[in-house]
């Protein structure tokens, strides 16, 4: 059981290079996030591990197998795509025949019952879908397709928040269900940051982080107090970020802290995903 | 499976023009027949014979359009369920092949009800374009079972040639940005409509050529189709050597086609 394996994958469209030996691997049964800003590389390197692009350099392999333009290989794997593939003029209902045709682990009455509780529309043809109801939609399929590997490449466009936490909280009790790998690509992090056992982030088509959410978390932390205090605190460290508001200030700070000579009146948390993100893909 | 449900897929994209497209030709026979039954009884005489030809070939502009309409959606679902290019263009020439043949067969089965009917009314002289091209070699034998193998096979690759035609060209569009596309058929009409037969003229008057362009070609079809040579085989032999082109080209056109944002 290899997961999927990403070797030194490179994809340019004109002048513009989209991935520059790109080198992953997805293993299976976990949950990973592969965050980047829009137009990093994350859709391309998706759409390459699907057999929907070609990459100029590198291979994909799924569980062993090549990915490109094998069958076998890419049964395994379905991907949500932001741009819908699906013929506009079928209805949800009809899509999901298909869909039990061609992945037979389809789940049927799974996919019915989610799509109720989602309030989607079965009769309703994929043009007439809203934004939001297109993404649940595929985010219906993606949940109850049964294959190995799932990917969602910005499953939560334009969903509500009450739609967005029922995503979330579905894709967990899936998982906890029967393990897959899901790779959910987004740039919203702090929703998905606590749902993530693996991150990637990508940056101008490479690699710049590549560890679990864990460590990731252990390697920095934020802490808050007043000003005066913080200000003092963070004296010769790696500050990534800080916020302001009245006398009231947090930083986040890369590195370990041993608690026992943090000063009183200051409090330390995990480190925020989103603001390291932030910080990283904004560097030039 | 995966095989199975790209071929049933793509085949079931067809069903509604198809039942519409014989509902119409069923209609068209109707109203002909009807017609003429109906001033049969009325005792209306024609001074010619109603002439009823070339509906043995609307099933090949039929198969032509759906050819233009069979590559883009077909190709998204396939890429979004997993199905690779080489399996879609495999599952497709199966599908050509399955059209094809039922539309030829049911070409035979509309000849023989229109050729049935025309005898029954003596006023309707019922045509194929077969019998008009290849003349001499059914003169007498129009209703004879050789004659409508001959038939079935030729038009069975004459649909198969329609559809892999339009199928090209769906294709190299999916190739093309908005400008090509454009440039593609202003360019295919300025060459056919105008340079052609503005070269054929002026090169034909001026004695640079001593045969037109246009007689050529004519004279290269005759014998691609075995025309003058009255032999039907000749003419399907060539039909599928095109087609075994054309598909070839839609190939070498799908085989690294990406998905387009």
């Amino acid at each position: 059981m290899n997961g999927i394996e990403v070797n030194n994958v490179s994809k340019n469209f004109g002048d513009t290079l989209a991935l520059n030996q790109v080198s992953l691997n997805f293993e299976p049964n976990k949950i990973y996030g592969l965050l980047g800003r829009n137009g990093a590389g994350k859709s391309t390197l998706l759409n390459i591990i699907t057999n929907r692009l070609f990459p100029d350099d590198g291979t994909v392999t799924i569980e062993g197998l090549i990915g490109t333009e094998n069958d076998v290989a890419q049964k395994k794997v379905y991907m949500m795509s932001e741009k819908n593939l699906y013929p506009k003029s079928m209805t949800c209902q009809e899509v999901f025949k298909w869909s039990k045709l061609f992945y037979p682990n389809f789940d049927l009455e799974y996919a019915t019952k989610i799509s109720n509780q989602f309030g989607l529309g079965l009769h309703k043809k994929i043009r007439t879908l809203s934004t939001g109801f297109s993404s649940i939609f595929k985010i219906v399929i993606a949940l109850s397709v049964n294959t190995p590997y799932v990917l969602f490449d910005e499953p939560v466009l334009g969903l509500d928040a009450n739609h967005r936490e029922m995503f979330y909280k579905m894709l967990i009790e899936k998982y906890s269900d029967a393990s897959f790998t899901a790779i959910i690509s987004t740039h919203l992090i702090e929703e998905v940051a606590t749902i993530l056992e693996h991150v990637m982030i990508i940056k101008n088509g490479e690699i710049l982080i590549n560890d679990s959410c864990e460590s990731l978390l252990s390697s920095g932390y934020t802490v808050s107090g007043t000003a005066q205090q913080i200000d003092a605190f963070i004296l010769e460290k790696v500050v990534i970020a800080t916020d302001t508001l009245g006398g009231l200030k947090t930083a986040t700070v890369m590195g370990n802290i041993d608690k026992d000579i943090v000063p009183l009146g200051l409090e330390i948390t995990g480190l925020d995903l989103q603001r390291f993100f932030i910080k990283l893909t904004n560097e030039e | 499976m995966k095989l199975s449900a790209i071929y049933k897929y793509q085949l079931a994209e067809h069903r509604n023009s198809f039942l519409i497209f014989y509902a119409v030709i069923a209609a068209i026979l109707a109203v002909v027949f009807g017609i003429n039954a109906l001033t049969g009884l009325t005792g209306i005489q024609y001074e010619v014979p109603i002439q009823v030809s070339g509906i043995d070939l609307a099933p090949a502009v039929f198969l032509f359009v759906c050819g233009l309409n069979a590559f883009k959606g077909n190709f998204k679902m396939a890429l979004q369920n997993g199905i690779s290019r080489k399996s879609l263009f495999i599952n497709r020439i199966f599908v050509i092949l399955t059209l094809s043949t039922g539309m030829a067969l049911i070409n035979q089965i509309v000849s023989l009800v229109g050729k049935l009917l025309a005898s029954l009314s003596g006023t309707i002289v019922y045509e194929s374009i077969l019998e008009e091209l290849y003349a001499q070699r059914y003169a007498g034998h129009s209703n004879e079972a050789w004659m409508y193998l001959e038939s079935f096979l030729f038009y069975l690759a004459v649909f198969i040639v329609c559809f892999s035609i339009g199928y090209l060209i769906t294709t190299v569009f999916y190739q093309m940005n908005k400008k090509q596309k454009i440039s593609y058929i202003v360019g295919f009409y300025i060459i056919v409509f105008v340079i052609l037969p503005l070269a054929n003229t002026l090169l034909y008057h001026s004695g640079i050529i001593s045969v037109q362009i246009s007689e050529v070609l004519l004279r290269f079809l005759d014998i691609i189709m075995g025309v003058s040579a009255q032999n039907p085989y000749i003419g399907i032999f060539s039909l599928l050597i095109l087609s075994i082109l054309i598909n070839g080209s839609s190939w070498l056109l799908i085989r690294k086609a990406g998905v387009k944002n």
